[in-house]
């Protein structure tokens, strides 16, 4: 659970004007670098490439250390397989000692930093400088990175003059170009002065004993030559077994990280330098036990190159101080979790949104929102029943008739708050905060499940039956959109079954680590969905589609027979647009003219359809068909919205401005609809629309289509 | 130029990012997009004027060359207008403004130049000073990063350093502005010497 502390600081980190000039559009920019950056190459095939690497270094991690060590042992270097903080820090400092060594300098390396290197070292004396720009800005400020490839990204050049005038003695001008020059002088005497150099590395070769630098700065190059003395600190997941398997993850790094094709600078080391001594830190902490983790190995695939921070829409707001520990974003959670502090990352985890696009864009194919629901999971199980999510999840959901009376009662004590309206706009005291930025739909009088008892279905052409899941959303906040697909369905020649035992998909329980209840649910929606007997199974909202196609298989992985049930369901499951999408002309046929009037619309991908189930066209497919409608494209249309389900309940601070910027890109469409084919995101744009008071009208697309239905005029 | 398109056209790759197009042009428009200045001499002697003309322009305190069969063909001492240090290059690169290299390989797809297994010269003469000279044979560009690396492995064995350069040094780190010219040099001059020596080291060529 989020503290007041915690909040505070996430309050200050939104408002931070630095903040938001250097991340504001940081995301769509970088998205565009990339794209461009990966033409003429296949993403696909690369990323398959990494995925297979690094299992193979998984697979054979004990034996791929003792070839490498073995490797850098015949050239004349020396390997310490260091357990911990303690014994790599007390390395080095005990080689700086032998040595007589006091002059150090580093280039960029999250593995020193996520062991307190230069904090124990300089306990003991010694004070190494940092030279890559972004680390010797932040090692003077006395901060921590906040970006796991640009770390001092949360500051303002205003800010980082200041730092210089004051820690250099002399007055810098708030210019960029005036500060990197001076950086480069000033370091350029701790270069020539060095005595060691410390580095990490991007990759380790284990077949050659090799192991690469991808840069843009050049200081690690001068680490490379100019020191007597190398030390490079390298992580066991930075392993891979043979030489050419670094190809792919170099033609990725640079493409992920900043949008290039290639750094300044790739540098491949085997052996010392001619006249000087190399020592190569092999790093656990922690890494060897994430390998025999059959789920969280593969974080071994992760190269580092931060694409999953960088299109994060969580991360663009509150940045990497709050959503990091030391690394930062989605996959920090993970590491956090297994390299330095479980308590951390408990607190970091909360912060995934699940919105998928980290899986998307990761080289490595590390799916990281799922690992974070695993770290939910984990956690899950240890913390008490009495917290109020626990509770619910496990007494009020998983008992079906208790949980809807539950919501019948709330539908008759929100009266008051919603003066007989559809919409939610105040609320007292502490609750008032949930309509501080949107406005909440009602929870409806009349749920769909007891409207379906007594709707009168009109069916030309009879085809067969589909069943309906509705989920929560449209079951009892918007039931009318249940209508809606009700209608379109027979149209197209179908009755449409409402299997009355179905409950929450589970979405909101999985996602927050109980398994145990999501287990529950899916068992009675697979028996009622079964008991139906369709053909086919519809579903209007993507998340709840997201369930059934997906999670319930991997939540029955250990059940063989739930999860042979499991896969009948996916294989009849079918998401409203997708099947809507190849029947248009059925649709529309012998509707006559429809009269309407000629209006704008523009379409909202919600994260769910699009990155979990692959569905973005077919919408576009149906709202180009639909009668008087002109189709304009939003900029950035698949744009988080903010919503995340219970992420807008736990983080409206956070919420609100994502959801801002969606509705920016909205108005400026010059829509006079929005068109969604998710009611979580309905809600979310349309309280949002509703609390600005805009003209544009939010509806899901089967709304839309139904009101273009002959029987609807 | 003429002399040049011929040898390049038997190393002309069927297309490029969906434009058929050689070589040599592919490395020249991927290093000038990433800041790099490209020349192309038909020869030692050529090269060694471009050179020159350079120097005259950048009228350097100081130049520092890493000698290597490819760089001594160009005799840079007989360039009258200043001293171009060959020795002590351990003290001399530190304070050098122009650093002059061979390099052994080149990527099209990159716009990369490659130093395998550098001298400790070669290596201080590439990295310190402000600008970088690397000199170049045209018959060993190749067209990918992976064709580059596969080309320096040999039966399980890597070379002992192995570095790609590609433009001048560059940071994003103050506020996401791209600013060229940090720790390494700031200014990157490769010059393709378009004479063909025969036999040269890389097997893929049909030359």
């Amino acid at each position: 659970m989020a503290t007041k502390q915690f909040k505070r600081v996430i309050e200050e980190k939104i408002n931070d004007p630095v903040m938001r000039k250097n991340l504001g559009n940081f995301a769509d920019a970088y998205l565009t670098a990339r794209n461009t950056a990966f033409e003429g190459k296949n993403f696909s095939e690369i990323r398959e490439k990494i995925k297979n690497i690094r299992t193979e270094t998984v697979t054979n991690l004990e034996e791929l250390a003792e070839r490498f060590t073995k490797e850098v042992e015949q050239k004349g270097a020396k390997v310490f397989r260091a357990a911990g903080p303690e014994e790599a820090n007390s390395y080095i400092l005990n080689l700086a000692q032998s040595r007589g060594i006091s002059k150090i300098i580093k280039s960029k390396s999250m593995a020193t930093e996520e062991i307190g290197l230069n904090h124990y070292l300089e306990k003991n004396g010694l004070n190494p400088v940092e030279t890559d720009l972004g680390e010797w800005i932040i090692q003077l400020a006395g901060q921590r990175p906040s970006h796991m490839v640009m770390p001092a990204i949360h500051m303002s050049r205003g800010q980082v003059a200041e730092l210089f005038t004051a820690k250099l003695g002399k007055d810098i001008p708030a210019d960029i170009q005036v500060m990197v020059k001076t950086a480069r002088e000033k370091l350029r005497q701790d270069f020539e002065a060095a005595e060691m150099g410390i580095s990490g590395a991007n990759i380790a070769v284990a077949e050659t004993g090799t192991f690469f630098l991808v840069a843009n700065e050049g200081n690690e190059r001068h680490v490379t030559t100019l020191p007597e003395i190398h030390v490079a600190v390298i992580g066991y997941d930075k392993l891979v077994s043979g030489f050419k398997d670094a190809i792919p993850i170099i033609e990725a790094l640079p493409r992920s990280a900043t949008g290039q094709k290639i750094t300044s600078y790739v540098t491949a080391v085997t052996g010392p330098r001619p006249g000087g001594e190399l020592h190569i830190i092999l790093l656990d902490n922690g890494r060897l036990e994430m390998a025999k983790d059959p789920v969280f190995s593969q974080t071994f695939q992760c190269i580092r190159c931060a694409s999953c921070l960088n299109v994060c829409p969580v991360y663009q707001m509150v940045g990497g101080h709050v959503y990091g520990h030391i690394y930062c974003g989605g996959i920090g959670v993970i590491l956090t979790h297994f390299l330095n502090s479980p308590e951390e990352a408990d607190k970091l985890q909360e912060l995934c949104i699940s919105c998928g696009r980290c899986k998307e864009v990761c080289p490595g194919k590390v799916p990281v929102t799922d690992l974070i629901v695993e770290v939910r999971d984990r956690l899950f199980e240890k913390r008490p029943l009495r917290t109020p999510y626990k509770f619910t999840f496990e007494k009020v959901m998983t008992n079906r008739k208790i949980f809807h009376s539950a919501l019948r009662a709330a539908s008759v004590m929100q009266k008051p708050f919603t003066g007989g309206e559809q919409m939610i706009r105040y609320l007292p005291l502490f609750f008032s905060d949930l309509v501080k930025h949107k406005n909440l739909p009602a929870i409806a009088e009349q749920p769909l499940r007891n409207q379906v008892k007594n709707l009168k279905q009109n069916i030309k052409n009879y085809k067969g039956s589909v069943a309906l899941f509705s989920g929560c959303s449209i079951d009892f906040m918007f039931p009318n959109i249940g209508i809606d697909v009700i209608k379109v369905m027979n149209r197209l020649g179908y009755e449409v079954k409402f299997p009355q035992g179905q409950s929450c998909c589970g979405t909101p329980a999985r996602y927050m680590g109980d398994v145990k209840t999501a287990k529950k649910l899916a068992k009675d929606n697979i028996t009622a969905l079964e008991q139906s007997g369709a053909e086919y199974i519809i579903c209007a909202c993507a998340s709840c589609t997201g369930a059934l196609v997906h999670d319930y298989e991997e939540l029955f992985a250990d059940e063989p027979d739930w999860l042979e049930r499991a896969k009948g369901i996916k294989d009849k499951m079918n998401e409203f647009t997708s099947f809507v999408s190849g029947r248009m002309s059925e649709l529309f046929a012998k509707a006559g003219n429809v009269k309407t009037q000629p209006f704008k619309v523009t379409y909202h991908d919600s994260c769910h359809l699009k990155w979990n189930l692959g569905i973005s066209d077919q919408p576009r497919e149906i709202l180009a068909q639909v009668k008087g409608a002109k189709f304009v494209e939003m900029a950035y249309p698949d744009r988080c919205c903010g919503c995340g389900g219970t992420f807008s309940l736990k983080f409206p601070e956070i919420s609100a401005p994502i959801m801002e910027k969606k509705l920016a890109t909205i108005e400026e469409s010059g829509a006079d609809l929005l068109a969604t084919a998710c009611p979580g995101c309905l809600m979310q744009i349309k309280g949002g629309l509703d609390k600005k008071g805009s003209r544009v009208q939010a509806y899901h697309i089967a709304e839309i289509l139904a009101g273009q239905l002959p029987e609807a005029n | 130029m003429s002399a040049l398109r011929k040898i390049h056209q038997v190393n002309n790759v069927s297309s490029y990012q969906g434009q058929p197009v050689g070589l040599f042009e592919a490395f020249k428009e991927n290093a000038e997009k990433i800041g790099s200045e490209v020349y192309v001499a038909k020869d030692a002697a050529e090269a060694a004027k471009i050179i020159e003309k350079i120097l005259k322009e950048i009228k350097p305190r100081r130049v520092v060359a890493a000698s290597s069969p490819l760089v001594n063909r160009l005799n840079l001492e007989n360039i009258s207008l200043l001293h171009i240090t060959s020795k002590n290059l351990e003290i001399e690169s530190k304070c050098a403004d122009v650093g002059i290299f061979g390099a052994k390989l080149a990527i099209a797809e990159t716009g990369s130049i490659g130093q395998v297994n550098p001298t400790m010269d070669e290596r201080r003469v590439s990295s310190l000073t402000d600008t970088s000279i690397a000199i170049v044979d045209a018959d060993d560009l190749m067209q990918t990063f992976r064709e580059a690396m596969e080309s320096v492995y040999n039966n399980s064995n890597a070379p002992d350093y192995l570095s790609f350069i590609t433009g001048p040094s560059r940071t994003s780190d103050i506020e996401r502005v791209l600013t060229i010219g940090v720790h390494g040099p700031r200014r990157m001059i490769v010059v393709l010497i378009a004479e063909s020596t025969g036999g040269k080291s890389n097997g893929n060529k049909t030359v």
